[in-house]
């Protein structure tokens, strides 16, 4: 295809587009949602209304949303104002409704092209039918792209120029909406070449949209719940009892294989939180756990963190030196999966299983001068930490180990302190190291009592398959390829 | 420039046949079929003899044929067969939301036209289909005739070497189909080959210098239009007043004598033509006119289906 080729069907689509009634609908839709951004100042002290005509106080605001009288409002109140009303714009009105609009604008944009009359000309050109097939697919994204753009970025103009701030965030909510639409349209394209008919294409569209947000979310919860029933199961020590055969695992697995090869819709928001979290981020902490998300906000008193640790692998290590510079403790942080590992254990273990078994370790062993001592809870994130203590015999006097385990989603986490006994003693280590755990930060921390909010965090660009945002991209980018494959197949031996 | 443009060998083409190859419609059922450069075609046959399927198949929109097909030394299915070919659909429609200027540009983009080229090519050839007054409306708002000579308009934007015109004068007033047989000439004068598909057969008989004739997927025949319409031997005598001993005046020349409004027609050989001359002159009838006849495109038409049906 040569360049005016490719420039006349971008033009055709751009007339297709601008022509069209939904369109122009909900280009003013747009226009009217970004005009109270103009309107509406969201300041620090109140919501200012047109420049100043009217004004409202946040308390009266606050005191109309909370229970019980007068609360107090949060310094940072325009900020939470702005920052839910976006949520809501993109979660809502432009994750939910903009694409249903969205789809139904453009659901025709093939049917139309294949009609008789429609598609003896146009296929009658020296352009071959794949080259057209793919002109009509990126119509569309085209027409998503240009009303996500104006919204979007009207919305972030408005409120950057009138209320002084807008979550820059926000604006990966456009890249979001097209990635999302680019899936739900490539379903809709293969349909209408499949049927040729705008009206199937719409409904199939909606019907594939709503049918994978259920797929997912149903997954997702009975997931969320297993998860949950292993948590509170290990928690306690308990075997957790497998449900077999029956309806209930045959609906199982049918929901596993649904939500393995269907596209992912409903990681859209995720995978853009994700990506910009680890584009953006620069968060300020002494370690952050780039892949979890979970950063330390301070190194250990006394202690310095030592470069090029990986946390999976070797651990991450911080040294402390006494005034002569001589490595006198360190602590390593490490993280492994605690789930099951085919050969190695059938269930997954908790952390209090995993001192029980340091535990029985250590009582095996007849070189140690006393027997190991389990140690204070400390409250890490949601949960808190199983620690065990021993001293180690080694030449010319004892070593003071500590190691404690904490639990992070489907990850062990395990803090290993190594220290000269002397020096142990003399700095005050218990207070260091509840001081440098209990602070950790992880992502959405209480994720255990909304399935939504631990399906977003156990999210990871690297975690295992069914949690892994590469691979959901994979299988939503080979579902959009799938469908226009098979929408060429058939367009291309279709007799017009 | 290459003598063939067309080369059709064999040609097969059956509908809806069964994934084992059975059953089905043959709408072609072995066509050959030769066409050199700048001559305008004329392809007639009822409804359902395959002459649309066999513009589409020459043009790649019906796929899964038989035999062989060749555009320009190029396979039909192969979308650079498609280069040097314009194309006029029957019951075309035409993007309703692009207007008479953006039409033709689009078209003429998407046959690799150049954009600057087009700039100048666009008003010279809305003037031709007489579509400068409208060239920016949108297509929608255009009547039937209009949208007609704007579908002629984009199958002739690249300068095509051949082409398809199918049904072209349908929906067009007089003066509109007068128009069109006029491109349709200087297409010929410029050496452009035309395929006609038409019902009107006097407007074949008009414009084709050569006629296929097709029925049941077949072709009947092909040839010139002299060669289609016969001379039948019958001679047409207009007279200025028919005498009344007409019977009398003609009697023992020719046969199969019939009077008509203005005179008489006769079957008669080039003597008894001279004969009859001299006898009506002597008896002083003045003649107007004498006309041998022809058979009418659409008599050998009708004719030649009615003995392909029998």
């Amino acid at each position: 295809m040569n360049s005016s080729i490719a420039k006349a069907l971008l033009l055709d689509a751009v007339y297709q587009v601008l022509d069209n009634k939904m369109f122009r609908f909900l280009v003013v839709l747009s226009f009217l949602m970004v005009l109270p951004t103009f309107v509406f100042g969201i300041q620090e002290e109140k919501i200012s209304i047109l420049f100043g005509l009217n004004e409202i106080q946040y308390d009266k605001l606050w005191s109309m949303f909370s229970q019980g009288g007068a609360a107090s409002v949060p310094d940072t109140a325009h900020i939470q104002v702005i920052q839910v009303l976006q949520g809501l714009f993109v979660e809502g009105l432009a994750g939910t409704f903009g694409i249903l609009f969205a789809v139904s604008a453009t659901s025709f944009f093939l049917p139309q092209m294949l009609e008789k009359g429609a598609a003896d000309t146009v296929f009658s050109k020296p352009v071959s039918r794949g080259t057209l097939l793919i002109a009509r697919y990126f119509s569309g994204i085209l027409f998503t792209t240009i009303l996500a753009s104006v919204m979007v970025l009207g919305m972030h103009l408005g409120l950057t120029l009138v209320s002084g701030y807008s979550d820059p965030g926000f604006l990966w909510s456009i890249p979001t909406l097209i990635y999302l639409f680019a899936i739900v349209h490539a379903f809709s394209c293969c349909v209408a070449v499949l049927t040729r008919s705008s009206v199937m294409a719409i409904l199939a569209s909606l019907i594939m949209y709503a049918g994978t947000g259920c797929v997912h979310s149903t997954w997702s919860g009975i997931d969320f719940f297993e998860n949950i029933e292993q948590a509170q199961a290990l928690q306690m020590d308990e075997a957790v009892e497998e449900e077999s055969g029956g309806a209930l695992t045959i609906l199982k697995g049918a929901l596993n294989v649904l939500h393995y090869t269907l596209p992912k819709t409903s990681d859209a928001d995720i995978i853009a939180t994700k990506l910009r979290r680890s584009l953006e981020s620069e968060i300020d902490a002494a370690y952050v756990d780039e892949e979890l998300e979970i950063s330390i906000p301070a190194d250990p008193l006394g202690f310095v963190l030592q470069s090029g640790g990986d946390i999976t692998g070797a651990g991450v290590v911080w040294t402390a030196s006494d005034a002569d510079g001589n490595e006198q403790a360190s602590i390593t942080l490490t993280r492994y999966d605690r789930g099951v590992i085919p050969g190695v254990r059938t269930k997954a273990i908790s952390s209090y299983a995993a001192r029980k078994e340091l535990q029985a370790e250590l009582k095996a062993r007849d070189d140690l001068p006393a027997r190991p001592k389990l140690i204070d809870n400390t409250p890490v994130g949601s949960s808190s930490t199983k620690g065990i203590r021993w001293n180690e015999p080694v030449a010319g006097g004892l070593r003071h180990r500590e190691v404690h385990f904490f639990v992070y989603s489907n990850w062990m986490l395990e803090a290993s302190l190594d220290s000269h006994d002397e020096w142990y003693d003399s700095e005050d280590m218990d207070a260091s190291l509840d001081e440098f755990l209990g602070p950790i930060d992880f992502p959405g921390a209480g994720i255990m009592q909304d399935p939504r909010q631990w399906y977003i965090e156990t999210y990871a660009w690297s975690g295992p398959l069914k949690y892994n945002l590469w691979f959901s991209i994979g299988s939503s980018l080979a579902f959009i390829l799938a469908m226009l494959l098979i929408a060429w197949w058939k367009l291309s031996r279709a007799d017009f | 420039m290459e003598q063939t443009i067309l080369r059709v060998q064999g040609l097969e083409k059956v509908y809806g046949r069964s994934m084992f190859g059975k059953g089905g419609f043959r709408a072609i059922a072995g066509v050959d079929l030769h066409v050199d450069h700048g001559s305008v075609f004329g392809l007639l046959g009822p409804n359902g003899a395959g002459k649309t399927t066999l513009i589409k198949v020459l043009l790649g929109l019906v796929r899964g044929h038989g035999g062989t097909a060749e555009l320009f030394g190029k396979p039909v299915g192969d979308p650079a067969s498609r280069k040097r070919v314009g194309y006029l659909p029957e019951a075309h429609r035409m993007p309703g939301y692009l207007t008479g200027r953006q039409v033709i540009e689009l078209f003429g983009a998407m046959n690799g036209a150049d954009k600057a080229w087009l700039k100048q090519r666009t008003p010279e050839l809305l003037d031709d289909v007489g579509l400068t007054e409208f060239a920016d409306k949108k297509v929608r708002t255009y009547s039937k005739g209009m949208q007609q000579r704007v579908g002629l308009a984009q199958a002739l934007v690249h300068n095509p070497d051949i082409v398809f015109l199918d049904e072209p004068t349908d929906g067009v007033d007089p003066v509109g189909r007068m128009k069109i047989r006029e491109m349709v000439q200087e297409l010929k004068d410029r050496g452009t080959t035309v395929f006609i598909n038409s019902h009107l057969l006097m407007e074949v008989e008009a414009i084709c210098d050569r006629v296929v004739i097709m029925d049941k997927g077949k072709i009947l025949r092909e040839g010139t239009v002299a060669e289609l319409t016969p001379d039948t031997g019958t001679v047409h005598f207009a007279l200025e007043e028919v005498p009344d001993n007409l019977a009398e005046i003609t009697s023992g020349i020719g046969t199969d004598l019939a009077l008509v409004k203005d005179g008489f027609e006769v079957t008669a050989d080039s003597a008894e033509q001279n004969q009859l001359i001299d006898k009506l002159r002597a008896a002083g009838v003045l003649i107007s006119s004498i006309d041998p006849r022809r058979l009418t495109l659409e008599d050998s038409f009708i004719d030649m289906i009615r003995k392909e049906r029998a």
